[in-house]
């Protein structure tokens, strides 16, 4: 074991305990508006201040980890691409349900999500467009009655 | 009632028309994205609990288990053909059943998964018949501090229990605790945490987070990873297994069966590990365990039957005691508290339609499971050439549309997104969204008991340790935490080595 500092071979536990301490606090700090009352009597705040304090020693324990030895698996890289374009193409979608209409928000959906491949065919967009559009309006709008207007002007 | 009636009552449900239609979209639909390799039956839950809303509650749960169960017989069919486990599920069929596959016998591969599968399901059937009752029985004499206790052990069991670190599964349990009290308190009708929002003030919908976690999260994770491969599907061959099949294979479905019915009822544990289980305790105990992965139909048998008992039994705790073994329990129980039901061990008492119906379902499902599969093999096979760049934008619009037709607002549409990211990065992290669920789920009722305990007690927490279940519990959670902290640290090390 050496006790000098050396550069941690694995962040993931620092990180992971982190976001622990960090929820954990922010929920102690909210529930501090609420009557936490005794254990007697508990008010709403009390069991919440229970939780996020063990949430908190949980992250504590998780950081301490992050400086033995030898800590498991490491971090992982994070999926940008799928991730803004999939980000992207939801928020176009809700966006356009409550301006447009249904028919609009689909087929926006299904064209920025096209953006996923590098090389977006648009052929098999319109083809997908088409029978997205004809399941998605069968079964909620006709079947489920969905009231939503499938195009507003 | 006794139990006969009960069934008699179930099948009289089960068997509705409507019903009947139900368990049929469910149990095909099951079979379809257990082929698909990235589809599975937690995003296809989540996708499709909305359009179970206003459905009466034992129509939708009966579709949405048909889902679950149905998914595990397609697994396997994506695994014997193609060598690819269409659900976790089926990691260990592939081994022996593609073998099988490419030397002519795919066929008889099919058949004896499909038999066992329906054996198994058939036995899984009447071991909930026989141990509800008992079960529920016990749970319903529980106190408070009983019932808090075993919670707390069911949800610390299933968070140690899931892939990554015990903290950080232990972790992600309690922040699914505490999102799970978002809105107002039942008790005093404070509303907590929810910052002067309005939309926050009934709680967060469970399937905002589900379908956050299990179909945005997803889809993002297949889509990091190529999806776009060949498959090379083997020859099906006769789909009559010989009687030499049978005779190898009926002691490892028995065996598999039992192994698969009891990790589905211990929590945290599910059809994958029990698959795992028995297909290794079949190797360990063959007269010839070399024939084991070059196509030993034991293999096929015992794994197979194994995940499909596993898929059954793990209703019993589900059912009885209202709490959740597993991710897709979780979801199935979501799905039926946000339908107005109350889960608990009074669940067989108040809704017994509700749940004989969904037993005896099952067995039905089963049977068009085994009808249905083997001879539409061919369509199952096709479906596999489906590319995912074609399926993805079809699921989000599905759970996007399916989630916006609950309440009309976009707000639940950029929530069910900030889980999406969140969960990305948290599994990024090597934070499962498991535990998370199963938080959200429990969190509410884990408060309810330990305050109702609290109150009797009259503020005394000690009361956790003079009732000798209750301590049981808790002893029973710090023994399993102490168990798989070591274990699974080692194992790490073993693979970052």
């Amino acid at each position: 074991m050496s006790t000098a500092l050396r550069p941690l071979s694995n962040p993931g536990p620092l990180i992971v305990g982190a976001i622990f301490v960090a929820s954990g606090l922010a929920f102690i700090i909210a529930a501090r508006d609420y009557a936490s009352g005794s254990a007697l009597r508990m008010g709403p705040g009390y069991f919440p201040t229970l939780i996020a304090s063990l949430l908190v020693f949980v992250g504590l324990m998780n950081i301490a980890s992050s400086f033995r030895e030898s800590v498991g698996a490491g971090v992982l890289h994070i999926a940008w691409r799928p991730l803004l374009v999939v980000s992207a193409s939801v928020v176009v979608f809700s966006v356009l349900i409550v301006t447009t209409g249904l028919v609009p928000a689909i087929a926006g959906l299904i064209l920025v999500s096209l953006f996923a491949s590098r090389r977006p065919s648009w052929r098999e967009a319109l083809a997908l467009i088409a029978v997205v559009e004809v399941i998605c309006i069968t079964i909620f709008h006709f079947l489920l009655g969905l009231q939503v207007e499938l195009v507003r002007l | 009632m006794d139990a006969f009636h009960a069934l008699g009552l179930g099948f009289q449900v089960a068997s509705s028309p409507l019903n009947l239609l139900y368990c049929f979209i469910g149990v095909s639909l099951g079979t379809l994205i257990g082929i698909l390799p990235g589809v599975g039956p937690l995003l296809t839950i989540a996708m499709l609990i909305p359009l179970t809303f206003g459905m009466p509650p034992e129509s939708g749960v009966i579709m949405l288990a048909g889902i679950y169960y149905g998914a595990s017989y397609g697994g396997s069919t994506a695994a014997i053909l193609v060598n690819i486990p269409g659900e976790p599920s089926s990691v260990v069929t592939c081994i022996d059943g593609y073998q099988m596959a490419r030397q002519g016998r795919g066929g008889a591969a099919l058949a004896i998964a499909a038999i066992g599968s329906f054996v198994a399901g058939t036995i899984g059937t009447a071991l909930i018949v026989f141990f509800a009752p008992i079960l529920q029985k016990w749970v319903i004499n529980f106190g408070p501090e009983d019932y808090a206790t075993l919670i707390l052990m069911a949800l610390i069991a299933t968070a140690t229990l899931v892939q990554g670190s015990v903290l950080n599964g232990i972790g992600m349990a309690l922040l699914g605790v505490l999102v799970g009290l978002v809105g107002m308190d039942p008790m005093t009708g404070a509303s907590r945490f929810t910052f002067g929002s309005l939309e926050l003030m009934e709680g967060i919908d469970f399937v905002v987070v589900a379908i956050g976690v299990f179909a945005i999260a997803e889809i993002v994770q297949n889509l990091n990873e190529a999806q776009d491969r060949q498959n090379n599907v083997a020859p099906t061959g006769s789909i009559w297994p010989r009687l030499a099949d049978l005779k190898a294979s009926w002691l490892p479905i028995l065996r598999g069966t039992g192994i698969g019915a009891l990790f589905g009822i211990l929590p945290g544990t599910g059809p994958t590990i029990s698959s795992i289980a028995a297909y290794f305790f079949e190797r360990r105990i063959a007269r010839d365990p070399s024939r084991f992965g070059r196509g030993a139909i034991e293999g096929v048998a015992s794994a197979e039957s194994a995940n499909n008992a596993a898929a059954q039994t793990a209703f019993i705790p589900t059912m009885t005691m209202g709490i959740p073994g597993s991710a897709t329990m979780a979801m199935l129980l979501g799905a039926l508290m946000m339908n107005g039901v109350n889960p608990g061990p009074n669940m067989i008492n108040e809704r017994p339609e509700l749940f004989w119906g969904l037993i005896a379902s099952m067995w039905i499902g089963n049977l068009m499971l085994l009808v249905l599969n083997l001879p539409l093999i061919g369509i199952w096979v096709k479906i596999l050439s489906v590319p995912y760049r074609w399926l993805f934008p079809g699921i989000l619009v599905f759970s996007a549309l399916g989630l916006f037709s609950l309440n009309l607002r976009a707000f639940d549409l950029y929530l069910m997104l900030g889980f999406g990211v969140a969960g990305h990065l948290l599994s990024r992290l090597r934070c499962e969204p498991v535990p998370f669920i199963i938080g959200i789920i429990l969190g509410p009722m884990l408060e309810e008991h330990f305050r109702r305990a609290m109150v009797i007690s009259h503020g005394d927490p000690s009361v956790f340790i003079k009732s000798w279940l209750s301590l049981l519990f808790l002893g029973l959670t710090v023994a399993i935490v102490l168990l798989m902290a070591p274990r699974k640290r080692l194992r790490a090390e073993a693979a970052a080595a």
